[in-house]
């Protein structure tokens, strides 16, 4: 059982296989069960076994779809497609915490139902399918660890987790997590808990691990929390590579029966050079022999291509010449080497950093195998496999939604564009890793694009201080983004300049950043002096040979772009890192597309807000006419001006009726009712102008005849109310375009205010100068002055402060002035007088 | 014969009220602003005053403040257009408030009133105005 994953044949399984392999794994499985809480993943993933051993016993339950309130079985698609019962887990995980006993059982029904779904699925499908069971399967048995948080003692491990750490099941039951994980101390595990309890689950994908035989490796961790038996623990998921595992593991039993094969044979050596050319060398690992002396006696040409060298150029060099030392002697690799050879024990590690002059850190899975060399004498056989890329897919996916979890969690736009900009700069496992980052955005309305934000430092000496502060801090990508409330305003931070001058304009589609934009591609720009894609003056703002520009797109929409450099570091930037902006920039535009919807959304919420304020003040203000525009209000501006002549002209009437010989008085009195009368018709022609637009017979004059005429009808006013005049006209007007009779209703109506607002005397001031914005012709009194709150109603209809005003003078010359194209001003303090001011343009040449 | 001061700024309405008191027996002495029309009470011999309120400069509501100063016992009969003046507590001074009209007998009664108040009589019992 402890090689449980081993036993089951790889290349052949099929469904019948499977099932008689769980048959021999039943009652250890469901013994297992029964000795943990149902409520653990080892406890769920052994149940989940067992149900679908019960299930497949009894084919009627095939027919049983999920139960109800569980979702569909759309599992069985995506389970035949890859995906791994793993992908379950934070699904379980959360499940459990939530309600342990009988959600688990919920979720077991499920995970059951899913691995039900792929074997309906396989049922009527052929052996190529098969092999994706398997791999689903293969996922199933990822290595796994519950741990004591508090005691760091091994709660419970899967079978898988044996097989990686070489210890037995009884060995297990007496270990700590430090045996496995020298570094998870009491300490550490606390400080895990803390961090689990602000993010589900940690992923770290060269965690240090110990194995039974002593030998020191990296594995990838999966770590969430889990409640165990009321007992905050600890889910480690470690991820084994079995799949290599399985490979080599068949390719030595190949060697070594082919080994065995030769030896009994004459043509030994001719065979094994076959061998090696046939199946070896064919073989993408990359293999070397070495002998006791830790020299090359061969390489596979995967092995010496990669090096750039010949097979013959690496015969004779030693370990040391190949292998860095960090690999050799710091990890160990030596020690191995001189372990296997001794004691002829196979050694398998995972999850080395291999670093090499002239080629990108790359992660790779060494395996040492003893062997005879060519010559006879005892060797190794070491197996190279670079997994770069699937701990890259691992790191990418995990990165990804991280930062993508962190952009959809705000829709404040700026707080969103720092999330993004962080995620793309920051180093570790927190973001991308660029040294600088920054957000274009499209202006519609200004025709450009422009940058909107940028992250990182301004220069070298910015960027040292940075980051030395940051090494050996380990941060998440949510400890950088608590960090923006503390951000100085956007002016002051670093790139602030940057941000400020980059602007393109939109129509310019020949170069970038509208090129990506445009074009919808990812641009990488190896050397910006050179590349006709880059306009000079992009290239000079951002004084970086190399750097990449990703479009943001939702749908046809284009958003902006997100540019990344390492203008720094000089580092270069890779395939891969163009892919992930590229990834981002997909996620970066539908979040920033969301913020933005919200926040126009908004704006429209305020202008709603804003409408319904004016909307409230306009129908205040409608109200406030409304009374003064009652009935009663207009007959008491109105009143006084016919009553006056009604009542002379019925007064005199009555008395010719009365006397209709008194010739003489009544040729006097009819002359008084011909007086009134027209005087009532002038009245009510000036009501009925001021209702109807007049139109203006300009004509091009002299303003001060016009202004000398009013100031000579209104002489007797102010001589009766004791008003002395002010004349201050400059001599060399320029004629303006006026209707006379208009503009001299105009003049009057402003005289006889600033009369009537001197009672008791005082001084009218006419002036009238040229300025650059007309002629002003200005009237000030020094009476009481406006009230500021009648201000800026007097020139409204019916509007009066005047015990006998019909509140139509102002009002009708504002509506004569803006047929004038002419303004009127008013300027006003109690106590202090009032001087309006008309402005009158300048006719056109 | 009893002597009215009319005080109206509009000319017509002077002429008008003089015709009309003259005929029907007063003697009719007019002025044209209220302070025409202080002057004219400060040199006495005034048994009722009509006064018009809205003039310009001062005002009717101020001028019989004014009268009152000088004669406390003036009757004064406020004739005006506004019908809203009734409301000013000014004119709760006045002997009578009188809206103005091309029917003057109401303006008549309220003249003969006033001078039935101060013991006088109104000229004529046979009224030439009464129609």
């Amino acid at each position: 059982m402890e090689n449980a994953v081993q036993t089951v044949p790889q290349s052949e399984i099929v469904a019948p296989q499977l099932l008689a392999w769980l048959e021999t794994q039943e009652e250890p499985l469901l013994a297992r069960w029964r000795e943990l809480a149902p409520e653990t993943a080892s406890g769920a993933y052994a149940l989940a076994l067992a149900l679908l051993r019960g299930r497949l016993r009894d084919p009627g339950d095939l027919a049983a779809g999920p139960p109800p309130e569980l979702p569909g079985p759309n599992s069985a698609e995506a389970g035949a497609l890859g995906l791994g019962l793993l992908d379950l887990l934070p699904a379980a995980r959360s499940l459990l915490a939530a309600a342990p006993v009988e959600q688990s059982e919920a979720f077991l029904n499920l995970l059951a139902h899913q691995i039900l779904g792929l074997e309906l699925d396989l049922a009527g499908r052929s052996q190529v399918e098969a092999a994706k069971y398997e791999t689903v399967f293969q996922q199933a048995t990822e290595a796994m660890v519950v741990v004591s948080l508090e005691t760091g003692r091994l709660l419970a491990y899967n079978d898988a987790a044996l097989v990686l750490s070489g210890y037995t099941r009884e060995q297990a039951a007496s270990l700590e997590v430090t045996d496995l994980a020298p570094q998870l101390h009491e300490r550490r595990r606390r400080w895990l808990a803390r961090r689990l309890q602000i993010e589900p689950e940690i992923f770290s994908e060269r965690y240090p691990f110990r194995r039974a035989d002593g030998q020191e490796a990296e594995v990838a961790v999966h770590a969430s929390l889990l409640t165990f038996g009321g007992e905050e623990a600890l889910l480690a998921v470690l991820h084994a590579e079995p799949d290599e595992r399985e490979m080599e593991s068949r390719l030595a039993a190949q060697a070594q029966a082919l080994r065995t094969e030769l030896s009994q044979k004459e043509d030994g050596l001719e065979r094994l050079k076959e061998f090696y050319e046939n199946v070896i060398d064919a073989m993408p690992l990359r293999l070397i022999v070495i002998d006791e002396d830790l020299r090359i006696v061969h390489a596979n040409p995967a092995y010496y291509q990669q090096r750039g060298l010949t097979h013959d150029q690496l015969l004779g060099a030693t370990v040391d010449d190949v292998f860095a030392h960090e690999l050799l002697e710091d990890a160990g690799l030596r020690r191995a080497l001189e372990s296997t050879l001794a004691t002829g024990e196979r050694i398998w590690w995972s999850g080395f950093r291999e670093q090499s002059p002239g080629h990108p850190e790359r992660i790779v899975n060494i395996r040492i195998d003893p062997c005879k060399g060519p010559d006879g004498r005892p060797g190794l056989l070491v197996t190279i496999e670079d997994v770069s890329e699937r701990y890259r897919q691992i790191y990418e996916r995990t990165l990804l939604q991280e930062i993508s979890q962190a952009m959809l969690s705000t829709l404040d736009l700026p707080r969103l564009l720092h999330a993004i900009l962080t995620g793309i700069s920051a180093g570790g496992a927190a973001g991308l890793g660029f040294n600088r980052a920054i957000l274009m955005l499209v202006d519609e309305d200004e025709g450009v694009l422009k940058a909107e934000m940028a992250v990182g430092p301004d220069n070298a000496r910015q960027a040292e201080a940075i980051w030395s502060e940051l090494s050996g801090r380990y941060r998440t990508l949510q400890d950088f983004l608590q960090d923006y409330d503390r951000l100085p305003p956007p002016s002051q931070r670093p790139l602030a300049d940057l941000v400020q001058q980059l602007v393109v304009p939109l129509r310019d589609s020949e170069h970038l950043p509208m090129l990506a934009l445009l074009t919808g591609e990812t641009i990488h720009v190896l050397d910006a002096q050179n590349d006709p894609r880059v306009s000079p003056e992009f290239a000079q703002l951002l004084q970086s040979p190399e750097f990449v520009v990703a479009p943001l797109l939702v749908g046809e929409r284009r958003l902006g772009v997100a540019v990344a450099d390492n203008f720094i570091t000089h580092k270069v930037i890779r395939g891969s890192d163009v892919h992930l902006m590229t990834s981002l920039a997909n996620q970066a535009a539908l979040a920033i597309d969301r913020a933005q919807l919200f926040r126009e959304a908004q704006e429209r919420a305020d202008q709603l807000t804003v409408a319904l304020d004016d909307l409230k003040s306009a129908e205040q203000e409608l109200l406030r006419n409304a009374r003064l525009a009652t009935i009663g209000q207009v007959t008491a501006a109105v009143a006084h001006e016919i009553r006056n002549p009604l009542s002379t002209i019925g007064g005199f009437a009555r008395s010719i009726v009365r006397d209709p010989s008194e010739m003489q008085r009544n040729q006097r009195n009819a002359q008084i009712i011909v007086d009134e009368t027209t005087r009532l018709e002038e009245l009510l022609a000036g009501l009925l102008d001021f209702s109807r637009p007049d139109s203006l017979q300009l004509q091009r004059q002299p303003l001060l005849p016009l202004v000398e005429s009013v100031l000579e009808m209104t002489a007797d006013e102010r001589e009766h109310a004791g008003i002395s005049l002010r004349l201050d006209l400059a001599p060399d007007l320029p004629d303006l375009e006026l209707d006379s009779n208009q503009f001299r209703q105009v003049l009057l109506n402003l005289i006889r205010n600033a009369t009537e607002a001197m009672p008791l005397g005082g001084e009218v001031t006419v002036s009238a100068q040229p300025t650059d914005r007309g002629v002003e012709l200005s009237i000030r009194d020094t009476g009481e002055g406006i009230p500021a709150q009648s201000l800026e109603h007097i020139f409204e209809s019916f509007f009066t402060t005047k015990p006998t005003g019909t509140g139509l003078g102002l009002a009708l010359a504002r509506k004569i002035l803006d047929a004038h194209n002419a303004l009127i001003e008013v300027e006003s303090a109690p106590g202090q007088g009032a001087a309006f001011t008309i402005i009158l343009p300048y006719p056109r040449s | 014969m009893p002597k009215i001061l009319v005080v109206d700024d509009d000319e017509n309405q002077r002429l008008l009220y003089r015709q009309e008191l003259e005929l029907a027996g007063y003697e009719v002495d007019t002025a044209a602003s209220g302070p025409q029309a202080i002057e004219r009470v400060g040199q006495g011999g005034i048994d009722v005053v009509l006064l018009d309120i809205a003039m310009p400069g001062m005002d009717g509501v101020e001028v019989l403040g004014r009268i009152l100063d000088i004669d406390r016992q003036l009757p004064v009969i406020l004739n005006t257009a506004y019908s809203s003046y009734k409301e000013d507590f000014m004119t709760w001074a006045a002997e009578a408030y009188v809206t103005k009209s091309g029917d003057l007998s109401e303006l008549r009664a309220r003249i003969c009133e006033a001078l039935a108040k101060r013991g006088q009589s109104c000229p004529g019992s046979s009224d030439p105005a009464k129609e």
